[in-house]
């Protein structure tokens, strides 16, 4: 049954989300120009600063896509899920090598946290962290300065001491927030998760107003290989709503990263229902991110989508 | 994560040890209302405020076939487990299990006694969709009673949609399914038991009208709020309760006793009427 809570244009955001002709790579940000190696890339856009300009900002994101990462099985390929990350952080970063591309995002003397998510059906793929901690590493950090975790964040030390935050998690319709996305994944920051649950999770973005993660974080991977496009029940998770989509979207800026995985779940829903269905949790949390706590960009109007790889199937 | 003893070894016992060359895999989870979240992302809310006691989580695999996860709620009662299997809408097929059941691309949900039972494989293909099925029949088999749907049932006039019948206590659960206002105006709290439930179509652009019934724990309670909703959400209602709400879409209510009726979005007022007095009609305390 559809909520009927509508009061923020729900419908507007998803008509655009689910409508819009792919802006392409034309874009180019600050982001995007040769800065100095000591100085990691920050994200590119903020509404509240960019309100006193004529322009609204704009943000970068990728899309990659491997026909091969997963098997029949849906078993990941470890080799094919490595180049896409790498291959993802050389566009994005406009560096034609991994290293000096993973370069620009970590510091040798960064301490990071990568926080992924270890929902039981569709979790951060273990072979995605495990290369992403390579990358970090050989991006100088030394290994007791980088940890993985989910739930247990508030108790890691080197979450403690985090200067650099590298979020992952796998995409999916979600009971509460409508969608289960980057800007969710760091509700584990917060003392009191549950306490974000009002109005389907509007206000989501403001847990990356909270010290152990305001500014850190550098990358957002939101994982679409087997993403979850509807559900129902206590796990809100039934195999036959998920699709092999082989994608990963990646960028600095989260809201930027859910919009455009928004937009491939509304697609995606729109095909497999045969009409636009309504996200039965409005995931407005997104729109949200960006209108009242200015932590990115939501518009698809406003995000240059960069597609690599695989484009059958890409719905966008 | 770790139930009373008794509790857990209640709720093993209903689990099969290994079904079709499936077997558990590592130890089983337990949790209560305080720790539902680390079991259940997002949804937890959903089955605290239906008195969820105890559940216990299991894990089964088998070499070269996708797991499948179980996950029993001892939700304390019948109706309780009834309305955790109808939160969510309910438009596949019976599996003919328990006492009410739905099977859907390789989840299988039902309810019998005061359980309501989630199995799930992470891979529907022939094989983990005959193991599902089998596991839950395992399930039913084990417990005994059946179980009592609510009460409130018993109000619906004839032709309500099996699918979209839903069950609550407070304001929370409602709020997934109806929109009416952030200021609880039915005065819905954990004393109260409701149901929801549709006419006609189920798309809610087509339906005909919801039929909304609550049941508070006096007549003096269900009496304030439906003074109160002429006030507010049925402010402007004529002599048989009704008013139009919207373009025409008329709602309207009627109290009996305890139970508060209500229809939402009739296409008239005489449809609305009519809805409501057969529900009148029906409801245990219209009896002598």
């Amino acid at each position: 049954m559809s909520k009927k809570k509508e009061n923020f244009s729900r419908r507007d955001f998803l008509k655009n989300t689910a409508g819009l002709a792919v802006i392409g790579s034309a874009g180019v940000s600050s982001f995007c120009n040769k800065k100095s190696p000591s100085a990691p890339a920050t994200p590119m856009s903020s509404t509240k600063t960019a309100e006193t300009k004529a322009a609204k900002p704009r943000a970068k994101v990728v899309l990659i896509r491997d026909q091969k990462v997963l098997d029949a099985h849906r078993k990941v390929n470890p080799a094919q899920l490595e180049k896409m990350i790498d291959d993802a952080v050389m566009a994005l970063t406009g560096e034609p090598e991994a290293g000096a591309a993973w370069a620009r995002l970590i510091r040798p003397e960064d301490t990071v946290g990568i926080k992924t998510n270890v929902w039981r059906f569709i979790p951060t793929p273990t072979e995605l962290e495990q290369v992403v901690r390579q990358r970090v590493e050989a991006a100088g950090v030394a290994s007791e300065r980088i940890a993985i975790d989910d739930r247990g964040v508030l108790d890691n030390p080197v979450f403690q001491k985090a200067t650099a935050l590298i979020n992952m998690r796998g995409s999916r319709t979600h009971h509460w927030s409508g969608v289960g996305s980057c800007i969710k994944n760091y509700i584990m920051f917060s003392p009191e998760p549950a306490s974000w649950h009002e109005d389907s999770c509007a206000n989501l973005a403001g847990v990356w107003d909270l010290p152990l993660v305001k500014g850190k974080t550098r990358l957002n991977v939101l994982v679409m290989l087997t993403p979850l496009f509807h559900g129902k029940g206590p796990h809100h998770f039934q195999p036959s709503y998920t699709w092999a989509y082989n994608g990963l979207v990646v960028g600095q800026d989260p809201v930027a990263v859910d919009a455009t995985g928004l937009r491939i779940l509304a697609a995606k829903r729109h095909q497999h229902f045969g009409k636009d269905e309504p996200f039965h949790v409005s995931p407005k949390h997104i729109q949200v991110a960006e209108q009242k706590f200015g932590l990115g960009v939501a518009d698809p109007q406003r995000i240059d989508v960069i597609k690599l790889g695989w484009a059958e199937g890409a719905l966008i | 994560m770790v139930a009373p003893q008794n509790e857990a070894a209640g709720l093993v016992r209903l689990l099969p040890a290994e079904l079709q060359g499936y077997r558990a895999q590592g130890k089983d989870e337990f949790f209560n209302r305080d720790n539902l979240f680390s079991l259940i992302n997002g949804g937890a809310e959903v089955y605290r405020a239906l008195n969820v006691q105890t559940v216990i989580s299991r894990r089964y695999a088998q070499a070269a076939a996708p797991d499948i996860l179980v996950d029993l709620f001892d939700m304390g009662s019948s109706a309780d487990a009834f309305g955790a299997f109808h939160h969510d809408v309910r438009e596949a097929a019976g599996a003919q299990v328990g006492h009410e059941s739905e099977y859907q691309g390789g989840v299988l949900h039902f309810w019998k006694d005061r359980y309501f039972v989630s199995v799930v494989t992470l891979q529907e293909n022939e094989q983990s969709r005959k193991a599902v099925l089998g596991i839950g029949q395992a399930i039913d088999r084990v417990i005994a009673q059946k179980g009592k749907k609510p009460d409130l049932l018993a109000c619906l006039p004839a032709g309500w949609l099996q699918s979209h019948l839903h069950y609550f206590h407070g304001a929370t659960l409602l709020d997934r399914h109806l929109d009416l206002g952030d200021s609880n105006p039915l005065g819905l709290s954990n004393e109260t038991a409701g149901i929801l439930t549709r006419y006609g179509s189920s798309k809610p652009a087509e339906s005909e009208l919801s039929l909304l019934l609550v049941r508070y724990r006096s007549e003096l309670l269900a009496e304030k709020i439906y003074i109160g909703l002429g006030h507010g959400l049925l402010a402007g209602r004529d002599k048989d309760g009704m008013v139009e709400r919207g373009k025409s879409r008329w709602s309207g209510a009627k109290r009996l006793g305890r139970d508060l009726i209500l229809v939402l979005n009739a296409t008239s007022a005489p449809a609305g009427l009519i809805k409501l007095e057969q529900a009148k009609s029906l409801c245990p305390g219209a009896r002598p």
